[in-house]
């Protein structure tokens, strides 16, 4: 237990250790690695989109039309995932597609984690009204099935995709709060914190230099999976006519789009469909793997 | 156990104040209003829409709108639906039951086949039947639903024709639902073959809400049964040489229920959230696909009802799941928190 | 291996379904949502007209089925008066109301019923119209209340229409759903039972079918009416399965679960004229779809701007990506189906260059504005997001930025009503087959006031044939007069038109004598099973 707080003080060298037995763990698990090769591939992709890209994603070529991708009759290799409805080319879509996937994952996480964190550690530290009034405002965010919620919140503020990640932030918000309130509340008890406080450390310092290193693990693990979850309800809200609107090329609005070719042409949301599927299956996959190699009660359960 | 259950109620009181507020909230800051949906492409002079937001009481201040409001809540009163014009309790309790049903068996089959592969996955750790299982149980996580939803449909009914495609129970059928659990009621109608109907029906829209919860469960039991199974008293019942599949299922799986308890009270918020989009896709008359529908129509009476009741159901939910936790183990009650 | 499968499945359906069906005939129609009640007047959606007004009521004029011609309904006959101000309507005697668990009847429908159907629409003291809070979208949006003076019970079978003013299309206006005929004596009975909700909720009429039972948002049951005044229909049981989703509405098809469907998806539509036991009916519908040009801003006040963005548009382009090759390109405001429909305008053909030209000689270069799509599908505009990708990609190609603006769909209605787009894609499905139903309802010069005009278009020469076309009664004038409207909307060209689309309905093979509505409307009075 008291490997991690001896660790924070120690020199450089340590935390190289530290680093390097954490990419040990990390390593035992196969398909957190898998799953890392992947996004580290898709995110290669998204960072040199404009270089890799066969066409214009908004280009549309009114001769090829729906055309199918290359592995199915009829496919041409100048459109090897095929075409859309309007003409245009797929891979180029999908290519600058996954951009919005990281651009929605991240933006997302970035809200849940900075605001989750300053109100979970200001509840933790003011028992009494200001916890109070936190928890009881998170409740009630949970007392509503979360895509609800964040259909009415889109609703609220125009459909748009900047919208929807905010609406699917807010949503998950309470989640990052409760962990890292419960996070700080334990390590509050611990010796090293009335140590500090002894020393005359400023709350703030408590909060944030001493405490909040300490509750990351978890949070780590929980922004992880909240990435996924995030381009998931980002689909479904595009599905119901809430997200990304035309003609930008997002994973999940394309799936809801080509939602009426499920028949004539399956092809047409099986392309985006996969791709979503194997960017949070390998997301989650990491996020596994960082529980294992970050929870110290699993690291024990292993020998 | 009373006290603990005391204390829990009171937190509620203001929460509860908080939802009614953001239930009310959320669909009067919405922008656009019913009249104007519902006069569609043709518009409406504006003398007369002017009248028709008086006489709805719409162009009252929302301070004067919420206050009204609590006070027809406090008498049990949820208002009319602005659309159909019944009562929005009443629409309620005829749709709910449908949601509840689909609810519980999606659950019904998340548990039975998730925690029997967590628990294998589990006991055969590291093998290649872990993995199958955990990287099968992951994909249905990673699954966009509505997607997952329309390949069940085009695949097993549409390819195979082996369930119905949508709705609840054949068009063929029409008898009276006292119970509204079409399966109940389906027996009692005493007509050949309904039950049968029934079953088939809600067997892929179950599939398809209960697949994230499956895989939820299938992990959380693995990792508290691998959590547990280390634990010295495991260790002590398996040196007596009892056999592993008793000590795995009997000591394993009721230390391992604590987790799992949890995992099934958040289930809730995500199959009523699930719900939406499934019942959207396989025609099922439930509250998910109302809530969508009113939202959309700006239906003001039953956006704000159908929320709150449906916040009541999450943390009726939520506080017997805290009631469960203490029934299993005693310590947490004691603790408080 | 696939299709024989497939075949297997329909045919156990079939079997299934005909096992059940051999005592009593039952159809069951796949519906496309949710009806909002069962009391047309109160509604404006289709849907809701094909669970009430079109099933189980009558007018005292109907459509005849698959047709804008008026006949008879409940009232045999009738006469407008030479200044055009009084319509008398002369009722058929023993006309039943429906029985229904509810009520009986203990009198035949005479002029009371008529009175009471009217006056619950615009009399204030009305109980009717108190529960409702007047909230009577048809007949308020068509400005009914200053039209009518007065509604005269001359005897028990005339009754008499006092008018403001003449107006042409009234005796067809009678025929549309918000003018079905309700039971004076049901109403007075739930209101002194203090139920009157049950009017919309249990509804009774006189048409073909009977109310049997709802059950919300999944399945409605009507039985046949067999005291029709008219001839009965075929079927003794007829179901909607309410089916939201397209593609599952047409699964369901397949496998035998329903007899009939509105609304396919356009993609899907080649391969249901090809599948085995279902026969794909079609027409082309009274309908238009547009792209409205705000003419009160700056950039849209120069006709040769609209003009030379009209130029620009492939249309032919619309027509194969968002309706799959099923509709026919717009030139007029209104469909070709409907009578003044001018032959003789000259389109907005496709051409880049003169669009350039155009805009050079306007004077504005590369300006920026944007498109509004509609969030969601009409039939006159199954995918408006697709349309506005590509106007907006042909109008990048004369140098006309477009940025594409969407806002929820009631948003959507409220802020182009109030002018604030650029320019607005929506578009129109008539309600009576009159041509005043298209241009005065949609570019009318009241209509800027009430929101109909999106285009915000007011034109003095057009508005004066409309009024002259309101006022005459003689069908020769009004076509000359109306054809003179097109000529003009043509040359100002306060829209783009884009397209008419084609009305699908995919029929199971076991049905017979199903007719389209061109009106938009299901009807199953006619049909029978095999």
């Amino acid at each position: 237990m008291s490997v991690e707080s001896s660790a924070a003080n120690s020199q450089k060298s340590a935390l190289m250790a530290v680093l390097s037995s954490f990419w040990f763990e990390f390593r035992q698990n196969k398909g957190a690695l898998y799953g890392l090769i992947f996004i580290t591939i898709l995110a290669f992709i998204a960072v040199f989109a404009d270089l890799i890209t066969p066409h214009d994603p908004i280009e549309q070529y009114r001769q090829m039309l729906k055309m199918p991708p290359i592995w199915v009759e009829g496919g041409s290799w100048t459109h090897i995932f095929g075409t859309d409805a309007l003409g245009r080319d797929q891979l180029s879509r999908m290519i600058y597609g996954s951009r919005y996937s990281f651009y929605i994952g991240f933006i997302v996480i970035f809200f849940c984690l900075t605001i989750g964190i300053v109100l979970g550690l200001l509840a933790a530290f003011n028992k009494g009204l200001v916890d109070n009034l936190i928890m009881r405002l998170m409740d009630i965010i949970l007392a509503f099935p979360s895509l609800l919620m964040a259909l009415a919140l889109v609703a609220i503020l125009g459909p748009s995709l900047e919208n929807a990640m905010i609406a699917i932030a807010v949503v998950f918000i309470p989640h990052f709060v409760r962990l890292t309130r419960a996070q700080a509340l334990s390590e509050l008890g611990k010796d090293y914190v009335s140590s500090s406080k002894t020393m005359g450390a400023s709350t703030f310092r408590i909060m944030f230099i001493n405490v909040l290193p300490n509750c990351m693990a978890p949070l780590i693990v929980q922004a992880t999976m909240s990435f996924s979850s995030a381009i998931l309800d980002a689909a479904a809200l595009g599905f119901l006519g809430m997200g990304a609107q035309p003609p930008t090329p997002e994973w999940g609005t394309m799936l809801a789009d080509s939602r009426q070719y499920i028949l004539s042409d399956p092809w047409m949301m099986g392309v985006p469909g996969l791709a979503i599927l194997f960017t949070v299956l390998s997301i989650n996959l990491i996020g596994d793997g960082l529980r294992d190699a970050l929870d110290p009660k699993m690291k024990t359960s292993k020998t | 156990m009373f006290s603990f259950l005391f204390r829990r109620m009171l937190v509620l009181i203001p929460t509860y104040i908080g939802i009614t507020l953001t239930a009310f909230a959320f669909i009067h800051v919405i922008p656009g209003d019913p009249i104007l949906v519902m006069a569609g492409e043709r518009g409406l002079p504006p003398e007369k829409y002017a009248e028709l937001m008086h006489a709805f009481g719409f162009d009252q201040p929302l301070w004067k709108q919420y206050l009204d409001y609590v006070v027809q809540l406090l008498h049990g009163d949820f208002g009319v639906s602005f659309v159909t014009g019944r009562p929005v309790l009443d629409e309620f309790f005829e749709l709910f039951p449908a949601t509840m049903e689909l609810a519980f068996f999606a659950l019904f089959f998340a548990l039975l086949i998730g925690i029997p592969a967590g628990i294998m996955a589990a006991a055969k750790r590291g093998t290649v039947y872990d993995h199958t299982l955990m990287t099968i149980s992951l994909t249905g996580f990673s699954m966009p639903l509505f997607w997952w939803a329309l390949l069940l449909i085009v695949f097993f009914s549409g390819y195979l024709g082996w369930t119905p495609v949508s709705g609840r129970i054949s068009a063929m059928f029409f008898f009276d639902t006292p119970t509204g659990f079409m399966l109940i009621d389906s027996l009692l109608s005493d007509e050949e073959g309904a039950f049968k109907s029934a079953v088939m029906h809600l067997i892929l829209p179950a599939v398809a809400l209960g697949t994230i919860p499956m895989a939820t469960f299938a992990r959380q039991s693995r990792s508290a049964m691998l959590e547990t199974m280390s634990e010295d008293f495991i260790k002590t019942a398996r040196a007596k040489g009892l056999s592993p599949l008793r000590v795995t299922i009997v000591h394993g799986f009721r230390n391992a229920l604590i987790p799992i308890v949890t995992v099934i009270g958040l289930s809730v918020g995500v199959l009523l959230g699930g719900a939406i989009l499934t019942e959207t896709i396989f025609s099922w008359p439930g509250i998910g696909k109302w809530m969508v529908d009113s939202i959309f129509r700006r239906d003001y009476p039953v956006v704000q009802g159908g929320l709150i009741l449906i916040a009541t159901i999450v943390i009726i939910v939520n506080l017997t799941v805290d009631v469960l936790y203490g029934i299993i183990d005693p310590r947490i009650r004691k603790k408080g928190h | 291996m696939k299709k024989s499968i497939i075949a297997a499945a329909v045919l156990a359906g079939g079997i299934m379904m005909s096992g059940q069906a051999m005592a009593a005939k039952t159809l069951v129609y796949c519906s496309e949502g949710s009806p909002e009640g069962f009391d047309a007047a109160l509604f404006t959606s289709g849907t809701t007209f094909d669970a009430s007004a079109n099933t189980m009521f009558d007018g005292l004029v109907n459509f005849k089925t698959g047709t804008t011609e008026v006949v008879p309904g409940v009232a045999e006959s009738w006469s407008v008066s030479d200044d055009g101000k009084e319509l008398t309507f002369k009722l058929r005697s023993g006309v039943k109301f429906h029985t229904t668990k509810n009520f009986t009847p203990t009198r035949d429908l005479n002029a009371d019923d008529v009175v009471f159907s009217f006056m619950r629409q615009m009399d204030k003291e009305n109980p009717y119209f108190k529960l409702a809070n007047g909230k009577f979208p048809y007949f308020n949006g068509m400005d009914m209340a200053n039209l009518i003076k007065e509604i005269v019970k001359v005897d028990d079978l005339t009754v008499k229409f006092v008018l403001d003013h003449p107006e042409a299309p009234i005796v067809s206006n009678m025929a549309m759903a918000f003018a079905s005929i309700q039971s004076a004596e049901y109403a007075d009975q739930l209101s002194k039972a203090g139920r009157e909700g049950d009017l919309n909720q249990k509804p009774v009429g006189t048409g073909p079918f009977t109310f049997v039972g709802y059950k919300k948002d999944s399945v409605i049951r009507f039985a046949k009416n067999n005291e029709y005044w008219g001839e009965q229909a075929k079927i003794d049981n007829l179901v909607f399965s309410i089916t939201t989703d397209a593609s599952v509405r047409y699964q369901k098809m397949k496998a035998g679960e329903c007899h009939a469907m509105p609304y396919p998806n356009p993609a899907d539509v080649a391969e249901i004229r090809k599948a085995e036991g279902i026969t794909l009916m079609q027409q082309e519908g009274l309908n238009v779809g547009y792209l409205a040009y705000n003419t009160e801003k700056e950039a849209f006040k120069d006709v040769r701007v609209r003009k030379a963005l009209n130029y620009a548009i492939n249309k032919n382009a619309i027509k194969e990506v968002v309706f799959n090759g099923e509709a026919t390109v717009a030139k007029n405001p209104i469909p070709p189906t409907i009578w003044s429909y001018d032959n003789s305008t000259v389109d907005d053909s496709y051409d880049v260059e003169k669009a350039k030209a155009l805009l050079k000689e306007a004077g504005v270069s590369g300006f920026k504005t944007n498109i509004w799509a509609m969030p969601v599908q009409r039939p006159y505009n199954p995918d408006a997001k697709k349309m506005a990708e590509l106007i907006q990609s042909d109008w990048a190609a004369v140098g006309v930025e477009a940025e594409i603006v969407s806002f929820e769909w009631g948003e959507y209605l409220k802020r182009s009503k109030a002018g604030e787009h650029d320019t607005v894609l929506l578009g129109w499905t008539g309600d009576n087959g009159d041509p005043d139903n298209f241009l005065r309802v949609l570019l009318g010069c009241v209509a800027k006031k009430t929101g109909g005009n999106r285009a915000r278009w007011c034109n003095e020469a057009f508005e004066a044939q409309l009024q002259a076309a309101l006022l005459s009664t003689d069908q020769a004038v009004r076509t000359k007069a109306y054809e003179k409207a097109q000529q003009i909307f043509k040359q100002e060209a306060p829209w783009a038109t884009i397209a008419h689309s084609t009305v699908f309905m995919p029929i199971s093979n076991k049905v017979t004598g199903y007719k389209i509505d061109p009106l938009g409307g299901h009807f199953f009075h006619n049909v029978d099973l095999k």
